[in-house]
């Protein structure tokens, strides 16, 4: 009962050219995937690169007021010296001129960016080409050496067998696909719905610095062109508005939300080819006299094989 | 029990709702004086003292998204997150190492096979001769 359901496969196999369960094309919404996260990696780090220099500057500013409490060094001292191993300076347990303000969330979005390429790998990983060449090379010494113990050729039985070996394999390998690529899809989507939406959150107060200083020029400039109204005043206040204008159009909430989107595509397309799938089976179903011919072939070869 | 994102994120919402309140009242006053036919010398320096307190208002705005930004970034919803994508990292590259590994034995069992069949054809002309 079990090998004619292994030999049924192979016949259906036989029947579609081996290439019946192929794993979903994945190709566009996972470079759209892809894509996405390096836009949000790219929006990310110059939010917080402008933030940081902020951040900086009132450091500075609070270690002005307060010099007696600027140390070397994290511990308060002992760094600096001939001898030491590093030269930092301190402010209140801060280092008082910071490399990043967002350090763990851009960890976050490497890691995001970091399982876009590992879907990539898995949707690329095959293995059937080399399985093939084995089980072409196995199933000819096999019957190389059942002809010569039985007498019989048994050549002509070798090529199905290889063949089922390699559509059997195809199949497992498309299970392991299809199994670990809707595991992680299902995981990461609920992950990727709070990571977005915290990125988004961060990313709104990150760029506000950038926002008061721009209304701070408007301002200024608003205020020199209502003392001294002239062209070159005009002017300046103009540019002043149009920059903030063009900041305050800028939506970085759109640039995250683009990542869960384009995760949503991909988990979509994923369902889909359950679709397909069942649908190739029904169409495999109807051949059902091939079934028979490769099944008393493949018997034949085990009784010369014998 | 350290504050969660959410929570961090929703008191400095409060607290920027307020100084965007301090802020409109400054431009919006700012504005009337500047709207004027004529500014007159206390216009003039109700203008300056406004440009004072718009500039005190926006540093607190600033304050308040720096400060925040460094404790959402520090809270364990990140840690959190971090350690779960790398979980699912780590069970899809299994499975492609899964899918490779097979590959690199398919190998061996080819080059296997070539010696059985080698060794096969020797018999099989030894057989002949024999």
């Amino acid at each position: 009962m079990r090998r004619a359901g292994v030999m049924r496969c192979a016949v259906l196999a036989l029947a579609v050219g081996l290439a019946g369960c192929a794993a979903p094309d994945l190709g566009a919404p996972l470079t759209a995937f892809s894509d996405s996260i390096g836009k949000a990696e790219t929006t990310f780090a110059k939010a917080d690169q402008a933030a940081t220099a902020r951040e900086n500057q009132r450091r500075v500013e609070r270690a002005v007021a307060e010099p007696n409490k600027v140390v070397r060094g994290q511990a308060g001292g002992g760094e600096c010296l001939a001898s030491s191993q590093a030269c930092s300076l301190w402010f209140e347990g801060e280092p008082l001129r910071a490399a990043t303000l967002v350090g763990q969330q851009r960890i976050l979005l490497r890691e995001l960016g970091n399982y876009a390429e590992a879907l990539k790998q898995l949707t690329a990983a095959d293995s059937t080409g080399k399985v093939k060449a084995a089980a072409d090379k196995a199933t000819v010494a096999i019957s190389s050496i059942a002809t010569l113990v039985s007498g019989v050729p048994a050549a002509g039985f070798a090529a199905p067998v290889a063949q089922l070996v390699t559509w059997i394999y195809g199949r497992y390998q498309d299970n392991l696909k299809r199994s670990a690529l809707r595991h992680a899809t299902g995981e990461m989507a609920p992950v990727l719905a709070s990571a977005t939406q915290k990125f988004a959150t961060t990313t709104r107060l990150l760029i506000l610095p950038e926002r008061t200083a721009a209304q701070r020029d408007v301002s200024r400039a608003a205020d020199a062109f209502r003392l001294q109204p002239t062209p070159a005043a005009a002017t300046a206040y103009l540019d002043k508005a149009e920059r903030m204008d063009a900041l305050l159009k800028g939506n970085p909430d759109a640039v995250f939300q683009q990542i869960d989107e384009t995760h949503k595509e991909l988990v979509r397309v994923l369902g889909d080819s359950d679709l397909s799938l069942a649908e190739l089976f029904q169409r495999i179903d109807k051949l059902g006299a091939d079934i028979e011919t490769l099944a008393k072939a493949v018997e034949a070869f085990h009784k010369a094989a014998g | 029990m350290a504050p969660t994102f959410a929570e961090i994120a929703a008191d400095a919402e409060r607290a920027l709702a307020g100084l965007d309140a301090v802020n409109r009242a400054i431009a919006a006053e700012a504005e009337a004086i500047r709207a004027k036919p004529a500014l007159t010398a206390a216009d003039k320096a109700r203008l300056k003292e406004l440009a004072e307190g718009e500039n005190k208002v926006l540093d607190e705005i600033d304050a308040v998204a720096l400060d925040t930004v460094q404790r959402l970034d520090a809270t364990a919803d990140i840690r959190d997150l971090i350690a779960r994508v790398r979980k699912i990292n780590a069970d899809l590259n299994k499975a492609t190492a899964k899918i490779r590994k097979i590959g690199r034995i398919a190998d061996a069992v080819g080059a296997a096979s070539d010696g059985i069949k080698k060794v096969s054809d020797k018999l099989a002309k030894l057989t002949k001769d024999g």
